[in-house]
């Protein structure tokens, strides 16, 4: 068995945390600034020591183990090449320290092969400053994979990358993992990212863990309100619902539906509750009641509405080829089956 | 009514060219993006219609009238920056009323005037408060109120939304727009996030290297890029490109895997314009996995998205291409890719440029 | 065009001014005895070097004619001042280094307050510490001895070091040894595999001010040495003969003293150039 486990209560980062990242898995910490994921990451590193709780690697408890005895390989936000060296000096550093002294031929050797597998092997004699963005987060992935390491952390690597290199290397990266069957640990407040790359997503709030899953079940069946509207672009729409006498009754809406087409779930429901609904679960062009469109955003493979109900705003996700003009009056349906039932003051998901 | 004319503008900084004959007109209570990678010269643009910078050749004209060696302050134009520029030791409602300070305009008017402003942008409970004591998505507002309350003759806006986080950055967008819906105001609008540009320009111009790529509604450079920068830089991911070789009308095209693919509509136009190589451009969403389509290739990763899955598929070694498919299932293996192809666009290898 | 031209006079005029000092000890180190008392000064001259031949004792018999008594002084404390300034500027640079790298990664109790302690050594005006210092390094048997200005400079130059290196090191990123740690070094080689090359420039910076700091110091040097380990300033100003002051070897001297920093500052300009622009290293 090969995974890491921990167990600790930073009492401002990061609370009563436990996390396991399995064997060969790709798995992504997801949170706003200031959540304590870089925290986390660092304490699995040993750059930070936890001030309660265990971390385990591979079965065996690391707490108080110098960083450079975990066999862990960090990934900064910002690189961090050494501007001193070559491309090929930054990627034999790790392999010429006394703990993983390795001869000159060897390092050669697998150099050879990382820089082939990354594709840098142009850049070898080049000092870093001379590389671009993408490349030099090649290289930083390449120190990481010289010696093998039982884990990657990497800490945000691709928010330095503009738009159009990171959707590039997100899938590089993807596949990379599954080429190499390393164990991934990976930190980012893209909640994009996270899902794309995620075989699990572990999403992180003010150093409470919030939810673990795969990428389907954060999306789709979010633990709480904070994940509902941290994942997902635009947000989930919230509604203030009031269950009574088999109806439905939604704020604003005007709206009463049949309670037992919304709610399966067997508990009773309190007599507020709050609703949500993602933006493509509202269908434009059917059902009774209308609203108006008060802004529309092209957004290229689909659009956005921005639909005004009341003084209530819904943002609704329609196909690109629909023409919707601001201040026009559009019938509009919620889909029974996808509405989502929160606790008011929990904020906690309900059924 | 053409509001900003710029004519043949180039700006060069020692050897380096930062724009190069640029020409085009901005109409009254147009919503203009200029729209870009880093470097390509739409800030400079910017700032010589702004005239902090003066352009080394090409004229400018502002409501008809030519501005080239004006002053800024003489060209009734606001500027809003991308660190929004408050002054740190005035409250929100004298950063407002500064520039009108400066007009000399009276207090009471200044009072209306800004209070206005406030309204339209939701400030009016904090006109008190000093920048530090403002949230960024505040701070950017009473930036862009400062820049309101002149009623200037256009808007410039340098990235005025990169400084806010991702959840923030589209309520302000949204709101922005809205606001361009209700007032009016003429506004050229600088950014290099393609999903900005598209969901809030009335027309983009698409800058790389200095030279204008293209300029037309969103809609036009989605789905009309006039060559492969456009189309690859909008639209996330951006277009696919897959090289073709055309065989010739009734035969069809040549894929890198050696398969051949037929599309009446296409050939006819290969034909035409008497092309061999090619590259087909086609977006992710109007490709599908189906069972018998006409590209066949494997499944490299599935990147769910909630409401989609987007697919990356390797159609011949090395070439990886993006696939959207709205089906909650996740397929791999072989699969077999349909094409749309009214949404096809056809380049030239060697020029880059669309062939239509 | 005009401005050009403006600015070119304006460099000119300022290069001559403060250019002027040295060309004038420079120029009177090889001017002949006549010449150097000569009003208006002489600009075309017999150079000579007979004031360094007598400085360095290769022509002792030349001196006599200037006045002077027995053997030149200069080169023995001339090499006690590479020795005392040079020791005393790689100590105080090491040292430095090393506990601004502790001030700037770990978190030191009562940092702040330790950071002004060590700056407040160097308000004090040395003129006030003379007497005690004399008094202390009496007792201990210090005076007139090599390790005991060495120490002294580097007690006065350390302050600063710590101050200037701090800055440095704070520029560079944490991340950088963190990196090399998790890649299996220590933190004492990654300080030295990593920080340290990094550090150049801020370095050569340091070991310049050090340098002229200790090269240039005069007073203790003065009242704590006087024959053995005398270093060459108060010696260049004690060169007499019995026929007043001789201009000429004081100049051969005061030239021959400025070469050390001069060499220095050139051979480590490329780090200097860098280093001097405080704070705006590019990460």
């Amino acid at each position: 068995m090969r995974d890491v486990e921990k167990r600790f209560g930073k009492i401002q980062a990061l609370r009563g945390m436990t996390l396991e990242v399995r064997d060969g898995e790709f798995l992504v910490l997801l949170g706003p600034t200031g959540a304590g994921k870089t925290t986390t990451l660092r304490i699995v590193s040993g750059l930070e020591e936890p001030d309660r709780g265990d971390v385990f690697i591979d079965g065996v408890r690391m707490n108080g183990v110098a960083p450079r005895d975990r066999n862990c390989a960090f990934v900064f936000q910002n690189y961090i090449l050494y501007p001193h060296l070559t491309v090929y000096d930054n990627l034999a550093f790790p392999l010429r320290s006394k703990l993983w002294r390795t001869e000159e031929g060897e390092i050669r050797k697998r150099i050879e092969h990382v820089a082939r597998v990354l594709k840098i092997e142009h850049l070898l004699q080049r000092k870093p400053d001379k590389l671009s963005g993408g490349e030099q987060q090649r290289v930083a992935l390449g120190r990481a994979m010289v010696r093998n390491p039982r884990i990657f952390l990497m800490d945000e690597p691709l928010s330095n990358l503009d738009a159009k290199l990171r959707e590039e290397m997100r899938v590089e990266l993807k596949s990379l993992q599954k080429n190499l069957g390393a164990t991934f640990f990976f930190v980012t407040h893209d909640h994009v990212e996270a899902m794309t790359l995620g075989d699990r997503v572990a999403v992180l709030n003010q150093g409470v863990l919030q939810q673990v899953g795969t990428p389907e079940e954060v999306y789709e069946y979010p633990a709480n309100v904070f994940v509902a509207r941290f994942v997902g672009n635009p947000e989930m729409n919230f509604l203030e619902g009031f269950p009574e006498g088999g109806k439905l009754y939604l704020g604003d809406l005007a709206l009463a539906l049949d309670l037992e087409k919304v709610w399966k779930g067997r508990e009773v429901l309190p007599s507020r509750v709050l609703v949500g609904i993602r933006p493509e679960n509202i269908l434009l062009g059917q059902g009774g009641t209308v609203g108006e469109v008060y802004l529309v955003e092209d957004l290229g493979a689909d659009k956005i509405v921005r639909l005004r109900v009341g003084e209530t705003l819904l943002r609704v996700r329609v196909p690109k080829e629909a023409e919707f003009s601001v201040g026009e009056k559009v019938p509009y349906l919620l889909v029974h089956e996808k509405l989502l039932f929160f606790d008011p003051i929990t904020e906690k998901r309900l059924g | 009514m053409e509001r900003v004319r710029l004519e043949g503008l180039s700006k060069r900084f020692g050897a380096f060219e930062a724009v190069q004959d640029v020409t085009l007109s901005v109409f009254e209570g147009e919503f203009v993006v200029f729209l870009g990678p880093s470097g390509c010269g739409k800030t400079t643009t910017l700032r010589m219609i702004a005239g902090l910078e003066k352009p080394t050749r090409g004229d400018i004209f502002i409501a008809g009238k030519r501005v080239t060696q004006l002053p800024p302050a003489r060209r009734n134009i606001a500027f809003v920056f991308q660190n929004y520029a408050l002054y740190p030791h005035m409250t929100a409602f004298e950063n407002i009323a500064f520039p009108l300070e400066a007009q000399g305009v009276p207090r009471e008017e200044v009072q209306r005037r800004v209070r206005e402003v406030a309204k339209i942008l939701g400030l009016e409970h904090l006109l008190a408060l000093r920048p530090a004591q403002l949230s960024s998505g505040d701070m950017q507002k009473v930036a862009l109120g400062r820049a309101m309350v002149r009623r200037p003759q256009v808007f410039l806006m340098d990235e005025p939304l990169s400084g806010l986080d991702a959840k923030l950055r589209e309520e302000m967008r949204a709101e922005l727009k809205r606001l361009h819906i209700e007032i009016g105001a003429t506004t050229i609008y600088v950014t290099h996030d393609q999903i900005e540009a598209m969901s809030m320009a009335d027309r983009i111009v698409v800058m790389n290297e200095g030279r204008i790529q293209q300029v037309g509604s969103p809609k036009e450079v989605y789905l009309h890029p006039e060559n492969l920068f456009v189309a690859h830089f909008i639209g996330s991911p951006g277009m696919n490109f897959i090289p073709l070789l055309f065989l010739g009308e009734g035969r069809g095209f040549r894929l890198e895997n050696g398969e051949s693919i037929r599309c009446e509509a296409m050939e006819k136009l290969a034909m035409q314009r008497g092309v061999r190589e090619c590259i087909l451009g086609i977006r992710p969403e109007f490709l599908s996995i189906a069972a018998s389509g006409e590209i066949r290739g494997s499944v490299v990763s599935v990147e769910p998205l909630g409401y989609k899955n987007l697919y990356a598929v390797e159609i011949a070694p090395g070439r990886i291409i993006r696939v959207e498919d709205m089906r909650r299932e996740r397929f791999s293996g072989n699969v077999s890719l349909a094409v749309r192809w009214e949404a096809a666009c056809l380049f030239d290898p060697k020029t880059g440029q669309s062939i239509r | 065009m005009v401005w050009k031209v403006a600015k070119g006079i304006l460099i000119a005029l300022a290069l001559v001014f403060f250019l002027l000092p040295i060309y004038w000890i420079v120029a009177t180190s090889f001017k002949q005895w006549p010449d150097i008392f000569a009003i208006p000064p002489k600009f075309v001259f017999r150079g000579t070097l007979v004031h360094y031949l007598t400085l360095f004792n290769i022509r002792p018999e030349e001196a006599a004619k200037f006045g002077q008594v027995g053997k030149s002084l200069f080169p023995p404390r001339f090499l006690n001042s590479i020795v005392i300034a040079g020791v005393s500027t790689v100590l105080s640079v090491a040292l430095g280094t090393f506990s601004a790298y502790a001030f700037s990664r770990f978190r030191v109790r009562g940092e702040n307050d330790l950071l002004f302690f060590i700056l407040s050594t160097r308000m004090l005006p040395p003129i006030v510490v003379g007497i005690p210092f004399f008094v202390v390094y009496r007792a201990l048997g210090l005076i007139d001895t090599h390790i005991g200005l060495i120490l002294l400079y580097m007690t006065f130059n350390l302050s600063f070091a710590v101050w200037l290196m701090k800055g440095f090191i704070d520029e560079i990123p944490r991340e950088f040894e963190e990196a090399a740690m998790v890649d299996g070094y220590t933190r004492f080689e990654a300080f030295f595999k990593v920080i340290l090359p990094q550090a150049l420039s801020g370095i050569a910076a340091t070991a310049v001010f050090c340098l002229i700091a200790a090269w240039n110091e005069f007073f203790f040097a003065l009242i704590l040495t006087s024959e053995k380990a005398r270093t060459a300033p108060p010696s260049i100003a004690a060169i007499q003969g019995t026929s007043g002051i001789n201009w000429g070897q004081i100049a051969a001297g005061v030239t021959v003293f400025l070469l050390p920093v001069v060499v220095f500052t050139f051979l480590v300009r490329k780090y200097l150039a860098r280093g001097l622009t405080f704070g705006v290293i590019k990460r």
